[in-house]
């Protein structure tokens, strides 16, 4: 009987510092912006999902593609139904891991510059991709910045002869999130 | 009047139309999401649920559509850039994220943890929760 309470007593205490390593963040804000001579077009989305893991420094990050959000309905119509075809492919996922994940100390206060190694699938394609970012630990909460670009084209997106010109071939993405 | 000036006539009215619903078309706002009829599902458990048994079929039931949830707020975030409530239960990792536009500002200010409330929203899908946007209080 003891040793039955012993082993549960160790399984709960693993489970817990299992979810004490992780953090997650609900609402990570993503902007993706277009900018050419005849138009710039940006789209904002407010509940990216992102978790990592303290430990291993595994990052996972997952976005609703109609979650985001554009000036002009029939822009979003046209990114959701003829761009990305999110009935069809309805997210975007970045699974990586922080290099050196091991250098940070999660329990001080400061600013690292991290570099994440993974791969991004968007579209029913996945790429692999490297990602700077900036993670500032504070108090009660970590946050993650970060810029990068990707090529639609890339990902099979096909933007139709008659707007190519107003829609750049290269599209800047900006994220930030809030892990607790 | 001759059939060549009326002809022509026809033509210019054509692509005034045209044009006009072509600038309509490219300057149309988002509809109110009050004018949506809204699915009101047994609760958010129940929609979670699907999601994580069907992901795809419950998209088609659910994605796009306005629903209301009724539920208790479990986190409030309010700032320049973001108006959130998150509803749910305390026996449930999972929730609904109601993203709220700025208009809703002043009655999510009344808000408090443990509050009961109805929101109105459309779906976008699930990630860790169901996400809503364009969410309404309902009263």
């Amino acid at each position: 009987m003891k040793f039955i309470i012993c082993v549960c007593t160790l399984f709960l205490c693993m489970s817990e510092s299992g979810a004490q390593n992780r953090i997650i963040a609900r609402n990570a804000y993503i902007k993706f912006s277009s900018k050419t001579p005849l138009e710039n077009i940006e789209a904002i989305n407010k509940s990216g999902v992102s978790v990592i893991d303290k430990t291993t420094g595994q990052l996972e990050f997952s976005v609703l593609l109609k979650g985001f959000s554009f000036e002009r309905v029939l822009m979003q119509e046209h990114f959701n139904e003829n761009y990305v075809e999110s009935d069809q492919y309805p997210k975007a996922l970045f699974k990586g891991i922080i290099k050196d994940i091991q250098l940070i100390n999660f329990a001080k206060k400061g600013k690292h510059s991290i570099t994440v190694n993974g791969s991004l699938q968007l579209h029913g394609v996945t790429k692999e991709v490297t990602v700077k970012a900036f993670l500032n630990i504070q108090d009660e909460l970590i946050s993650a910045d970060c810029n990068f670009i990707i090529v639609p084209s890339d990902y099979n997106i096909e933007i139709p002869g008659l707007v190519k010109d107003k829609i750049a071939k290269t599209v800047e993405i900006s994220i930030n999130a809030n892990y607790r | 009047m001759s059939k060549r000036i009326l002809f022509t006539w026809i033509i210019l009215f054509a692509i005034v139309f045209g044009l006009a619903f072509a600038w309509k078309e490219y300057n149309r706002t988002q509809a109110s999401t009050e004018n949506f009829d809204a699915i009101i599902p047994e609760s958010a458990e129940y929609v979670i649920e699907e999601f994580i048994k069907n992901e795809q079929a419950a998209g088609a039931k659910y994605n796009n559509k306005a629903i209301i949830f009724k539920g208790t707020v479990k986190s409030i975030e309010l700032n320049d850039s973001v108006q959130t409530v998150i509803i749910g239960n305390n026996l449930q990792e999972s929730g609904v994220i109601c993203e709220f536009e700025q208009k809703e500002s002043i009655d999510l200010k009344k808000l408090k943890v443990g509050d009961s409330v109805r929101v109105k929203g459309i779906c976008t899908g699930f990630l860790m929760d169901i996400i809503l946007v364009r969410c309404i209080l309902v009263k």
